[in-house]
């Protein structure tokens, strides 16, 4: 079965002066997904996410959410009023109270659902008198979820949603997501933090230095990739590991680490035909994250 | 409910703007026996307004809280992590822009209309009476000149950014205007010199009479036009300053 695209993009690259933030990024995240972005500070989420959302114009590609061309000043306005944006810093307005808030956003949208609002109020406890300045960074958080969630919009797109959050806040806010998706909303959520990605994502792409190094269902990641290590008998010349499924070759004197992505059991035959001790292992998305950006290191 | 938004972010400053304005309006008049009786001249009570309120001390506080009004936007949000939630909203760039402008403007003309309503009122409390026609043509001159610096304000606030130099750059450029206007080529066009004509300087019957009754000099439209149309321009040139800038 395939799923509707949600996001596109196709070359899309950002380059302020001789730093290039986004290369020639094509991807495509699939519709009532949870889809993670992964990369490491600076490498290029946020600024992928801004170009989406019309805070920042592409220096070359194009891109598409819902279909929507994301340099087109009318098309942007109506991607932003289908989707539903939680920036980085949940930088709201600290002069409003919780309840002007609310108020002041659903102004700008006919899809409001109040009773969505009612639940996640009761549900989230946000003091709708207190100004948003004297709330905490946790209920900062979920207050910009109940405005993103409180009109059932098509995509949710959340940049660093967990950054500043406790663990027992990030739990919830992982656990909210999960409902969300449950319920037919698309998220495309950008994060450094991999264990949050491992618990809810369906699928994963790898941005480093601006360009995408991986792009993976993690079911297929977890079930599939495997840490292939291969002890030669002799020093000497290492065998040439160019076999279909090897990922990533890392060569430590006499042992060589492979990551391999499929054909394992033709993996391990070639490393026993060199006379080579070999342990095969289950790798998570950390050990293949940090094989990805170690090797662009 | 975008004017609500552009309200509450200036609404503090515009309130002690006004409150400003108001106190300083009023100890003028309160002090006018005093000022007068200490003047090397005889000074008219119109003339003794004229030169506290309209010519230096309040004028000059209201040129500077025009620029501050002029200060914020987008860059200052940017600033203070809220430009993404504002950019996230289903609004377009020219709209935030415009509706802040006329906000701004709104809000300037307000306090332009300030000394015209209270000076007429309070003259009377010291036994003097200073004619509400001529206040509100000061009043004019004020609302006009104060666009323009309200729209250089807001021009630098889109183009620079930092909580400081937008100001800076607006005083900067206030200075520079009236240094342009006292080179000999600029000084035959009396009409390009913004201090001269908010001052009221035209009305220059004020200074020899000693009533008001000849204050009927015709205002400067052209000028007024002229700074009006630069206030607009402005204006616009911080919109596609702000559609065309990455946030």
């Amino acid at each position: 079965m395939t799923s509707k695209l949600i996001i596109e993009t196709h070359g899309l690259t950002k380059q302020y002066d001789e730093f290039k933030a986004v290369l020639d990024l094509s991807l495509a995240v699939e519709s009532k997904r949870i889809t993670g972005f992964l990369g490491r500070n600076g490498a290029g989420k946020s600024t992928t996410i801004k170009m989406l959302l019309g805070m920042i114009r592409p220096t070359a590609g194009t891109a598409r959410v819902l279909g929507y061309d994301i340099t087109d000043p009318a098309q942007s306005l109506e991607i932003r009023r289908r989707i539903a944006y939680v920036g980085e810093d949940k930088g709201l307005y600290g002069y409003m109270t919780v309840g002007e808030l609310i108020r002041f956003t659903r102004s700008f949208y006919r899809d409001w659902q109040p009773e969505i609002e009612e639940r996640l109020l009761r549900q989230y406890q946000l003091p709708l008198g207190r100004k948003v300045k004297q709330i905490s960074k946790g209920m900062r958080t979920k207050l910009a979820l109940l405005l993103a969630l409180a009109r059932r919009p098509e995509l949710i797109i959340l940049d660093e949603p967990s950054e500043g959050l406790d663990p027992v806040s990030t739990d919830e806010l992982l656990q909210i997501l999960q409902d969300v998706c449950a319920a037919g909303t698309s998220i495309f959520f950008s994060s450094h933090q991999l264990s949050e990605v491992e618990q809810v994502a369906d699928r994963v792409l790898v941005i480093d230095r601006g360009q995408l190094v991986m792009n993976t269902l993690l079911s297929e990641l977890l079930n599939n990739y495997r840490r292939i290590t291969v002890e030669l008998a002799v020093q000497g010349p290492v065998p040439a590991f160019s076999l279909p499924g090897v990922e990533r070759v890392l060569v430590t004197g006499r042992q060589v680490s492979l990551l391999a992505s499929s054909n394992v059991d033709g993996i391990v035959n070639y490393a026993h035909s060199v006379n080579a001790a070999v342990q095969v292992a289950p790798v998570n998305l950390r050990d293949v994250f940090l094989d990805i950006v170690k090797e662009a290191s | 409910m975008l004017w609500y938004k552009m309200w509450r972010e200036s609404w503090i400053r515009f309130a002690v703007s006004a409150a400003a304005l108001l106190w300083m309006c009023g100890a003028v008049v309160a002090m006018q026996q005093r000022v007068r009786s200490h003047a090397d001249e005889p000074m008219s009570y119109a003339n003794y307004i004229w030169s506290a309120v309209y010519k230096a001390n309040v004028l000059d506080l209201f040129i500077l809280l025009a620029i501050v009004l002029g200060l914020g936007g987008l860059l200052q949000e940017r600033a203070q992590g809220t430009a993404g939630f504002t950019l996230s909203l289903p609004v377009s760039r020219w709209r935030l822009v415009t509706v802040r402008a006329a906000m701004g403007l709104g809000q300037v003309a307000a306090l332009a209309l300030l000394p015209a309503l209270l000076i007429p009122l309070l003259s009377p409390l010291v036994g003097e009476v200073f004619s509400l026609a001529l206040a509100l043509q000061f009043s004019l001159l004020w609302a006009t000149c104060g666009m323009l610096i309200f729209a250089l304000a807001f021009f630098f606030s889109a183009v620079l950014p930092g909580a400081y130099s937008p100001a800076i750059a607006s005083i900067a450029g206030l200075l520079l205007c009236s240094a342009l206007a006292g080179l000999p080529q600029v000084k035959q066009y009396p009409a390009l010199d913004l201090f001269q004509t908010i001052r009221g300087a035209q009305l220059s019957l004020l200074h020899s009479e000693p009533s008001l009754h000849t204050f009927a000099a015709p205002l400067p439209w052209l000028a007024l036009g002229v700074y009006a149309l630069v206030a607009i321009g402005l204006v616009f040139a911080a919109c596609s300053i702000t559609v065309t800038r990455d946030f």
